[in-house]
């Protein structure tokens, strides 16, 4: 018998105690200091138990579990549901500070209409039988224009017609003045972006050439609420802006946003995507951001009405009491995700959308499809990349994103990593407290 | 060792073929995609 390759041993932030997950045998459990100690020096007390639990292994038998497991999620992955972004243009309204796609040049788009017929048609054919839908994206689709008013009724009938959903990514300047096209639609959900309270958000996310917009968004979302839509807020966090957060929590929470059922929330990192930012000794690292986020929610608890970490799996296995499946990709490129815009052309997923050289192929006005490329994307998962496969945290992790594999390691099938032992003695501290409280009352058995 | 695993894996779960499409054991991802 041995460790398993899968063992993934950290300290609790905060205690004495350690979490120890298996990601493939789905088991975690807490040990005290002694018991830990004892572990990593190969000192097991009760080896059948370790066994039992998939922490010490046949290593034989461990790899069969580990191609079944991967069969399972690749047969997972191909029924799973498909999201197809659609973007009309890349215009947009606001200056944001720190956009990924402000170097993007202006594109030759062809006839809207004609192109949108040309979407659903290719979604008809390609994506027959699959679970799918479809979410638009910019630039800023809900512009208070006609022909951007055009584009979203189109796509309103053309998903309608086909019983799909429609999800929508706005910065919510004009979400109010759409709210009763929206309601005709089957609309999945709205995004909308706020990076603070008003001042804050108004710093970073004015209009092109200066101007406040913090109010217009918050009537967008008001209007969204009270129209039944689910609002999915999202805010991006940089040292700039993160001890921000907890005004934006509580702006939600006495605004009565957090008790509705149809109001949710993310947090997005900002971070370098394609290209450096001027100002980038603001950004956090993958694992600074939630450092700080656990001491803010440490000193602000109740910024978790408003928002809750996932600190890698941590919320997941204490919210459900289980581990979710080993994660073998954590990439949807061509897999559950592609991208089309109104030059025609296909990307692979929201990350690259629009960036030159991306391109997949075209779906007008006639189509192609460059298959090797396809075959590249779609083979990327922990067993191909480049370094995930002596790496215990793999099933956790998934090898991270491809687009930003390709953008700044050249090639899409690297890795890029999460802090996934970090985050889990973040996330564990943060929501185990009841289970630490109690081990440490208690006192555990010894292994 | 303490364990913090409360539901074994079929406890969320119809029938084996519908697993992954019902079962809760999956972590979603957001709607703006996942590239971070």
């Amino acid at each position: 018998m041995m460790p398993s390759k899968h063992n993934i041993l950290t300290q609790v932030a905060g205690s004495t105690d350690w979490l120890l997950v298996n990601l493939l045998s789905g088991q975690a459990d807490l040990l005290d200091a002694d018991t830990a100690s004892r572990f990593q020096k190969g000192d097991y007390a009760d080896r059948e138990a370790l066994f039992a639990k998939g922490y010490l292994v046949d290593p034989i038998e461990e790899a069969k579990r580990y191609d079944q497991a991967k069969a399972t999620f690749l047969e997972g992955q191909k029924d799973d549901e498909v999201q197809l972004f659609f973007v009309a243009s890349y215009a947009c309204n606001f200056g944001c500070s720190y956009c990924f796609q402000d170097e993007y040049a202006p594109q030759k788009t062809h006839d809207p209409k004609q192109v949108i017929d040309a979407f659903f048609s290719y979604v008809d054919d390609t994506f027959a039988g699959r679970r799918k839908y479809v979410t638009l994206f910019g630039g800023e689709p809900l512009l208070d224009t006609p022909k951007a008013r055009a584009v979203v009724e189109q796509l309103i009938d053309g998903t309608k017609a086909r019983g799909l959903d429609l999800a929508i990514i706005t910065n919510g300047f004009f979400l109010e003045k759409y709210v009763p096209l929206l309601k005709t639609g089957r609309i999945r959900e709205v995004q909308v972006t706020l990076d603070g309270a008003r001042e804050m958000h108004d710093k970073r996310r004015a209009l092109k050439g200066g101007g406040k917009t913090f109010d217009p968004v918050v009537a967008g979302i008001d209007a969204a609420l009270a129209a039944g839509l689910t609002v999915n807020l999202r805010a991006v966090l940089d040292k700039e802006n993160l001890s921000d957060f907890g005004h934006l929590a509580h702006f939600a929470i006495d605004r009565g946003w957090t008790e509705l059922p149809n109001f949710k929330t993310q947090v997005g990192r900002n971070y370098e995507l394609h290209h450096c930012q001027t100002n980038n000794t603001r950004l956090y690292t993958r694992l600074s951001l939630w450092e700080d986020m656990y001491r803010l929610i440490e000193k602000d608890p109740e910024i978790l009405r408003f928002y809750r970490p996932a600190f890698s799996v941590s919320r997941f296995l204490f919210d459900e009491g289980q581990l979710p499946e080993p994660l073998f990709d954590s990439c949807p490129a061509t897999k559950t995700e592609w991208a089309f815009d109104a030059t025609g052309s296909i990307y692979p997923c929201t990350a690259n959308v629009g960036k030159s050289g991306e391109e997949l192929g075209t779906f007008f006005p006639t189509r192609t499809l460059d298959q090797q490329t396809v075959a590249d994307w779609n083979g990327r998962d922990v067993t191909t990349i480049r370094g995930c496969g002596a790496c215990p945290n793999q099933l956790a992790c998934g090898g991270g994103c491809g687009a930003v594999s390709k953008s700044w390691k050249g090639e899409i099938r690297a890795s890029d990593c999460r802090p996934v032992k970090e985050l889990l003695s973040l996330g564990c501290s943060l929501y185990g407290q009841r289970e630490l409280s109690r081990t440490n009352q208690e006192g555990t058995a010894h292994v | 060792m303490k364990s913090l695993i409360k539901k074994t894996p079929t406890q969320c779960c119809a029938p084996a073929q519908e697993k992954v499409a019902q079962c809760c054991a999956k972590v979603s991802k957001n709607v703006a995609g996942c590239h971070d």
